[in-house]
């Protein structure tokens, strides 16, 4: 398949890198150690971790802002370190939710600037520059806003105008350190949709940290998990949803991944267990979400069992009930007897 | 707005050879300029070696000072940064306070005391504009750096009140002279190595546009744009210390023009881009500095001190900038 065909190409590969900070000349503080993974052509990687988990230090690393500890980053197999500020700087774009002095440049001015890798000493754009620049604006869905000044748009527009310069960059790899942090919902689900859609058609290799669990599993075609611990788990987004693996993100805290929504949620432990019987999948899912935010938890064996006849009447050992609210009161009565 | 801020050249030019002490008409400040000989010597003297080189020295002061604080406002990523704020000037005047009041070097009498005044001004700058960017690393938040900025200047200040204090009553007065700030300190045959010494830097900072722009997006991303940050800032460092270094050696510390005319220009051209910000904070800096220079030469009672004129002319386009700054197209 066409689509396939960028899969093929190993493109970056961290071998046996360590990354953090040299304090002072004798200690370092090290906040990963012997990271190997590799980044292919056409991926797109969602790093996931706790805050201070080492995610921009990692970013830098890979970006050959901040020299590794240890090991290395390879970019076509030669070291980052090796490659000259113009060779890098067409390799690696990054986006950063920075904020920046360019309010008083057009968007086609500040995309313009993804082109200094290539322009010559003041930076005068060619016909050719000015066409990768329109087409950048075009990819991100921003044509009609070309010629606003970038202090007119929203934060949304601003992230995706800085995606465009990196793709006027024209780099094999792009890296985005937390795009969607500032963004509104609609913002944040284009903006990943772009990335991937970037990946898959363009075949660039994009690795981007997040928090935003549900858009990574959606989208990212692996995920690296930076554990607590200063390890990172690398793998295909299902196979680390179906192993557990993304529970050991947060270990020591009160949250719990729940694989079949694919979100993390507030740990529920609980004495107040009833068993729900209910043919309807949404349904179901929504009363277990009422139950559990009052505390009371569902499985399959229970002395007490809420049987769903329909969306609004519920038996409760024997005893007809009508409305979420009134169940749930139900059952409260229920517990403190 | 060019033709504009041309036509303002072409008219405050003239104006500047017609007023002062002795009013000469156009016609014959014409004449005069055209080389004719049929014209009154005393006013071919007042003319040439007077008033035109000091409406050229307006000129380029004009263009040095305002070239200055744009380099510095996109270094700083600070839209209120310029040289006097930043206290650039300050150590300038602490240079050349050193050389006049501590080595009793006097301006004005011969070349060696001027190269020495002029060394010392660079110096002086260099020093200061070296000890805010050691500070620049350490202070990431631009407003807590140009705080730096005004304590390093109010340091420099008090250094130059203990040489007063301690200096003869004529150094100190021909220091308090040069400190009012004037643009007709430079005679006829010292102007060529005036416009060298700012002409030049003028041309590298031109050089610049290119990496200036990158770092409008702030330095992480001007380093992906392939930017050497380092060689960058110590150009941005050396150039806009050496423009207000030169002309605060030559005209005194003229404050205002570096803050106010980068902003004048932002607004008129509407742009941030320095490829078109660059000379026209260039032009509109010359225009500034000769509506100061026409004004100062309006009195009857001689020439008024620049630094009396520039912050009535630069305040209240300051603060209007301050106050609609939600409005203003290039905050962000």
């Amino acid at each position: 398949m066409d689509e396939n065909r960028h899969i093929e190409k190993r493109i970056l590969r961290l071998e046996g890198l360590s990354v953090g900070y040299l304090i002072n000349k004798r200690t370092n503080r090290e906040v990963l150690s012997d990271l190997n993974v590799e980044l292919r052509q056409g991926e797109l990687i969602c790093m996931l971790g706790a805050n201070g988990a080492g995610k921009s230090t990692l970013l830098r690393t890979i970006s050959g802002v901040q020299a590794p500890l240890a090991g290395c980053v390879k970019i076509n197999g030669r070291n980052v370190n090796e490659y000259g500020r113009r060779e890098l700087s067409q390799l690696i774009s990054l986006v950063y939710t920075d904020n920046t002095a360019a309010g008083g440049l057009t968007l086609t001015e500040l995309v313009g600037l993804g082109r200094q890798p290539y322009t010559g000493f003041f930076g005068r754009l060619s016909a050719d520059d000015r066409r990768v620049v329109a087409d950048s604006i075009a990819a991100v869905g921003l044509t009609h806003k070309a010629d606003e000044y970038v202090s007119c748009l929203s934060d949304g527009e601003r992230q995706k105008t800085m995606i465009a310069r990196a793709l006027a960059q024209q780099t094999p790899i792009i890296i985005l350190d937390e795009p969607t942090a500032f963004l509104d919902v609609a913002s944040r689900i284009e903006t990943m949709k772009l990335l991937h859609d970037l990946a898959i058609n363009e075949g660039k290799a994009i690795i981007l940290s997040s928090h935003d669990i549900s858009q990574a599993l959606m989208l990212a075609s692996r995920l690296w998990l930076i554990s607590g611990d200063g390890k990172l788990i690398d793998g295909v987004t299902e196979d680390l949803v179906l192993d557990g693996a993304l529970n050991r993100l947060f270990p020591d805290r009160d949250v719990t991944f729940d694989p079949t929504i694919g979100d993390f949620f507030a740990s529920t432990e609980s004495h107040r267990v009833v068993r729900l019987v209910c043919d309807d999948q949404l349904l179901c899912h929504w009363l277990t979400n009422a139950l559990n935010r009052n505390n009371i938890i569902t499985t399959d064996e229970a002395e007490i069992t809420v049987e769903v006849l329909d969306r609004n009447k519920f038996v409760v050992d024997g005893k007809h009930v009508a409305g979420i609210s009134s169940l749930i009161s139900e059952l409260k009565q229920h517990f403190s007897e | 707005m060019t033709v504009i801020l041309t036509a303002a050249v072409v008219v405050l030019l003239p104006a500047c050879l017609i007023a002062g002490s002795v009013s000469i008409p156009l016609r014959e400040v014409a004449a005069i300029i055209s080389g004719s000989t049929d014209v009154n010597e005393i006013h071919r003297i007042i003319v040439v070696e007077t008033r035109l080189p000091m409406a050229l020295t307006a000129i380029l002061a004009g263009a040095s000072l305002s070239i200055a604080g744009l380099m510095l406002q996109t270094t700083f990523n600070n839209h209120l940064a310029d040289p006097s704020i930043l206290g650039i000037s300050t150590g300038s005047s602490l240079g050349v306070a050193i050389v006049m009041l501590l080595f009793g070097g006097v301006i004005g009498t011969g070349f060696g005391s001027y190269l020495s005044v002029l060394m010392g001004a660079i110096v002086g700058a260099a020093v200061v504009m070296a000890v805010l960017l050691a500070f620049s690393t350490v202070v990431k938040n631009s407003l807590l750096l140009l705080i730096i900025g005004i304590m390093i200047s109010y340091l420099a200040s008090s250094a130059i009140s203990l040489l007063n204090f301690f200096s003869t009553q004529e150094g100190v007065h021909s220091f308090v002279i040069w400190g009012l700030g004037n643009f007709s300190g430079i005679t006829l045959d010292r102007l060529p190595l005036f416009a060298l010494l700012t002409l030049l830097p003028i041309f590298g900072s031109f050089l610049l546009c290119k990496p200036l722009n990158a770092l409008l997006l702030g330095t992480r991303y001007a380093e992906n744009l392939g930017v050497n940050l380092r060689a960058t800032r110590n150009w941005l460092i050396t150039i806009s210390s050496l423009l207000t270094a030169v002309v605060t050696a030559f005209c005194g510390p003229i404050g205002f023009i570096g803050l106010m005319v980068p902003h004048m220009a932002r607004l008129m051209y509407r742009t941030s881009n320095h490829s078109v910000l660059l000379p026209a904070t260039a032009l509109s800096g010359s225009v500034i500095a000769l509506l100061c220079c026409w004004l100062s030469s309006l009195s009857p009672a001689g020439t008024i001190p620049i630094n009396a004129i520039t912050p009535i002319i630069a305040i209240p386009v300051i603060v209007y900038i301050i106050v609609n700054r939600k409005n203003i197209f290039y905050f962000n």
